[in-house]
């Protein structure tokens, strides 16, 4: 089935715009963390919200659940892994399927957490984004894991189960992943190393190496040039017009990843006009 | 032409003469499953065209020869041997623009 339109990311932005195509009655995926944000959650006090004077972060994502709640909406929290325009509809990769959409929203927010050093030349040759998709290659041999969010962990527990020996290097507290064949590393990926064209070894933190077959790193921030080719940036954030319009036909942006102020009721404003923008594309499609 | 299954029997055959697009993928490889509805609408715009697609979840043993070791990775192939070899996901034109590169030599 093609839905109308696919929301990428939870934050401000990503809700404005579920709101509005949920009054809307528009069929839309919501892919994002049933948590909204955690960059939400940590803020100390939000002063400049209109309505909500002098409000903790924690409040803040609170208030923001209480809405998903109202409208009774529904969060996809597989990680989506790619976008690729079909001519009339976006395919949203996540898992090991993918959704179609006649358009999308981008709400990703900035990523904090770049590529590594020497990790952009060797996608492909021992270093991989996708787990169901290359997990099956490193059957019985030894891999690295980075991962950023606890929520992933399933994913790290299907490449437990088809390598041999994982490294786990988690970019959070509290991991709760226990396998014999897992070892939590303390330290951090610092460098992706080569030889003969593939990764050979990672760098830690602690100036020790690490010899594997392959790296999987999964995170839940993707470099925008990646996620979806041949999208017009512009100074590192998506470029868009008033209309939250991009350089895709059909592909709107909303929030932190259009730039500055990274401020939340900026991206609710952005949100909500990128899902306006999104419907008024959708008529014209019926037109046709 | 059409799209053609390969397996351990039939792999060297059905690349073995003119030019051909591989497709290597996996039963559990999203973006693989996109980039067969890709490739389904350039079969369909190309008829003449020889595409194979090999599934390594069912023939690891061919992807492991060619040290391929990431889905989706596709190969461009003339008379049997390697063109050029992409690893990830290609859209429409990229496809269509090897075919244009290389189709012809």
């Amino acid at each position: 089935m093609i839905y109308d339109a696919a929301i990428i990311g939870s934050g401000p932005a990503g809700l404005s715009a579920a709101l509005v195509l949920k009054i809307h009655e528009k069929n839309f995926m919501w892919f994002g963390s049933k948590n909204l944000s955690d960059k939400i959650d940590r803020a100390e006090m939000v002063n400049n919200y209109p309505g909500l004077p002098a409000i903790s972060g924690k409040a803040l994502n609170q208030a923001f659940q209480d809405s998903v709640k109202s409208m009774d909406l529904k969060i996809e929290e597989q990680m989506v892994n790619q976008i690729m325009a079909l001519g009339d509809s976006y395919a949203v990769m996540a898992g090991s399927d993918f959704y179609e959409a006649k358009s999308v929203i981008l709400a990703t927010g900035v990523a904090a957490v770049g590529t590594l050093p020497g990790e952009a030349e060797l996608v492909g040759k021992g270093v991989s984004y996708c787990a169901t998709c290359d997990g099956e290659f490193y059957k019985g041999k030894t891999i690295a894991v980075i991962c950023n969010k606890a929520r992933f962990e399933y994913e790290v527990k299907y490449l437990a189960d088809l390598a041999a020996k994982v490294y786990y290097l988690p970019l959070y507290k509290d991991v709760a992943i226990k396998q014999d064949n897992i070892e939590v590393m303390s330290a951090k990926a610092v460098k992706m190393n080569k030889e003969n064209g593939r990764l050979s070894s990672l760098t830690l933190s602690d100036d020790s190496q690490l010899d594997v077959d392959g790296v999987f790193c999964l995170r839940d921030e993707i470099s925008l040039g990646t996620l979806l080719p041949k999208l017009a940036l512009e100074d590192g954030h998506i470029a868009v017009n008033r209309s939250m319009a991009t350089s895709l036909k059909g592909c709107f942006a909303a929030g932190d990843c259009t730039g500055r102020p990274y401020q939340y009721v900026k991206s609710a404003g952005e949100g909500n006009v990128a899902a306006h923008s999104a419907i008024e594309y959708l008529s014209t499609l019926d037109e046709n | 032409m059409k799209i053609s299954m390969a397996n351990y029997d039939n792999y060297s055959e059905l690349i073995s003469e003119g030019f051909s697009i591989v497709d290597f993928f996996s039963d559990t490889c999203g973006p693989c499953k996109v980039f067969a509805k890709i490739l389904e609408g350039i079969a369909a715009d190309l008829p003449f065209l020889n595409i194979v697609k090999v599934n390594l979840s069912n023939y690891p043993k061919i992807g492991a020869d060619l040290k391929i070791d990431a889905v989706p990775t596709v190969i461009f192939a003339k008379d049997g041997k390697e063109l050029e070899r992409v690893v990830g996901l290609m859209s429409a034109d990229e496809v269509m623009e090897k075919i244009g590169q290389y189709y012809y030599e």
